[in-house]
């Protein structure tokens, strides 16, 4: 069965040394963010704080929270990327990640090739490869551009290219960070009747995002991250409701 | 749309298999990584006119600028001089890239380390394939001095496969060890290719180690023994027992802390990158 479990779990990232940073001294001695810590050395940044989350096959949970909140990092923790410092983090399943667009590319090689390269970087085979090819050129509408270098395609292109690489996998717990804003709405409409149809019944999604519309679309749970910390976890429509509250005072038609 | 079309992958390897079955479960999970490194090789020079042939005419011309200028000096004829820096030359150019890449690997595949769950060993061999495959493209320069001006090859030219497995092994260390120590501490960064120019000079490529403080630096460098490794099977006679004492020490001592190092710091690297 897939699921992801954090149990408490912190995330400190380093800053690392900033060498002849000290020609600018700090105007302001006392820092406000409890999450910038520079106590000792050059510090580091809480960025997670003591996150429980349970998530289970089939849940499909919106990340929300203002920009800052750790929605990215909670993201990479959940990949297996990031190590949490503290508390415990497993997983069950194959992972896909859609964070950024254009990872695992080469500039100068044909868009073919980069369905090979994404695709080889993804841990495929050959034949593997060779089954998905024909699909990904089709779902991502590229046409006779496929056959030339992705440093000729424009934002848009080179992000559907990599969302149809990285959904062709079947992963069985798909994390996206906000690639929806990229791409034009008919993309998008195709965009999210994959999603539903690769993440299937039993799959794990978890989509950070801003949009409420994407959550009520997708999301049946939501978890909102505050300054690193989860100031909630569950329904969607009460989460997102009590989000807006929080932000914007009232509660608003969704954006 | 595409539901028959895509697939599952294959499961991971059980920890419960046989020894051989890991190994080969093993050898096809790098075996992305070295196709990887071979693109990451070819697509350099995609847009320039002689292609990976670059990496062959960049050899060519500083062996061949060398040797012109520096064979009067040991006297030892044109063609002599020209083994003697060819394979020197072309081992050396390994070794240094192999360190120059070091402090910097992880750093530039940061966004594909960050973004997607793949390995850092799989970063690390993608490396090592794409140096390996620079070599093979410098290869026909050494070669062809061989046949115009080596001496015939003897059985002793079969302990250079060896070698270039214990080149390949030093050169996933050594990614690996100055990759972790680069991402702690970036000062690498700007020692390497410091070290590795003053290294340059100071191990037996163009000069020989024969006498006085030449004798001195050469027999305290461990390079020189690296060196020797390459050029003594293809000039007919066996590398020394010194020569193999230093490196095989060299190469399981620094195997070992590549290990170590990635295991140990694996889950702390990524977000430091």
């Amino acid at each position: 069965m897939n699921y992801i479990r954090l149990q408490n779990v912190d995330l400190d990232l380093p800053v690392g040394r900033q060498a002849f940073s000290g020609f600018f001294k700090p105007v302001q001695k006392k820092r406000t963010d409890e999450r910038v810590d520079t106590s000792k050395g050059p510090g580091y940044v809480h960025a997670l704080r003591d996150v429980t989350l349970d998530i289970k096959a089939g849940d499909r949970v919106g990340l929300i929270g203002v920009n800052g909140a750790g929605k990215s990092t909670l993201l990479r923790v959940l990949a297996g990327i990031y190590a949490p410092t503290k508390g415990r983090y497993e997983a069950n399943g194959r992972i896909s990640t859609l964070f950024v667009s254009g990872v695992g590319m080469n500039q100068n090689a044909s868009g073919r090739e980069n369905i090979f390269l994404c695709s080889r970087t993804l841990g495929m085979s050959r034949a593997e490869i060779r089954a998905i090819e024909q699909g990904i050129v089709d779902f991502a509408e590229i046409g006779d551009f496929i056959d030339l270098p992705i440093r000729t395609y424009s934002a848009g292109m080179k992000t559907r290219l990599g969302f149809a690489v990285a959904t062709a996998i079947r992963p069985e717990i798909l994390l996206i960070d906000e690639v929806f804003g990229v791409g034009d709405s008919a993309f998008r409409l195709r965009a999210n009747e994959r999603i539903q149809k690769v993440v299937g019944q039993a799959g794990i999604l978890v989509l950070a995002t801003h949009a409420d519309a994407t959550i009520t679309n997708f999301c049946d749970l939501v978890c909102w991250m505050d300054k690193g910390e989860v100031r909630y976890f569950g329904p969607a429509e009460e989460g997102i409701e009590a989000y807006r509250e929080a932000t914007h005072g009232a509660p608003t038609k969704s954006r | 749309m595409q539901e028959d079309q895509s697939i599952r992958l294959a499961p991971a390897a059980p920890r419960t298999d046989s020894f051989s079955r890991r190994v080969f479960h093993a050898a096809a999970k790098y075996r992305g990584p070295v196709e990887l490194g071979w693109y990451d090789f070819i697509t350099l020079f995609r847009r320039s006119f002689l292609g990976p042939l670059w990496a062959t005419t960049q050899m060519a011309l500083w062996i061949a600028t060398i040797t012109l200028i520096l064979h009067e000096r040991l006297g030892d004829g044109i063609g002599n001089y020209a083994v003697y820096v060819g394979l020197g030359f072309f081992a050396w150019d390994f070794i240094s890239w192999s360190l120059g890449e070091g402090p910097n690997h992880l750093f530039s595949k940061g966004t594909l380390l960050k973004n997607i769950p793949v390995d850092i060993s799989a970063v690390t061999i993608r490396r090592i394939s794409f140096l390996f495959f620079r070599s093979v493209f410098q290869l026909p320069v050494p070669v062809f001095i061989l046949i115009f001006f080596g001496e015939p090859l003897t059985w002793n030219a079969l302990i250079i496969l060896p070698v270039a497995v214990i080149f390949l092994i030093n050169s996933f260390s050594c990614l690996t060890i100055c990759g972790v120590l680069g991402v702690y501490i970036r000062d690498f960064e700007f020692i390497i290719p410091t070290m590795t120019r003053f290294l340059f000079f100071t191990t037996p490529i163009f000069w020989q180690g024969d006498r006085g403080v030449r004798r001195v630096i050469s027999d305290y460098n461990p390079f020189s023994y690296f060196i020797e490794m390459v050029r003594a099977p293809l000039s007919g006679s066996a590398p020394s027992a010194l020569a193999w004492t230093v490196v095989g020490v060299i190469t399981v001592v620094s195997f070992l802390t590549a290990l170590w190092l990635q295991s140990r710091f694996r889950s702390q690297i990524i977000y430091r990158i």
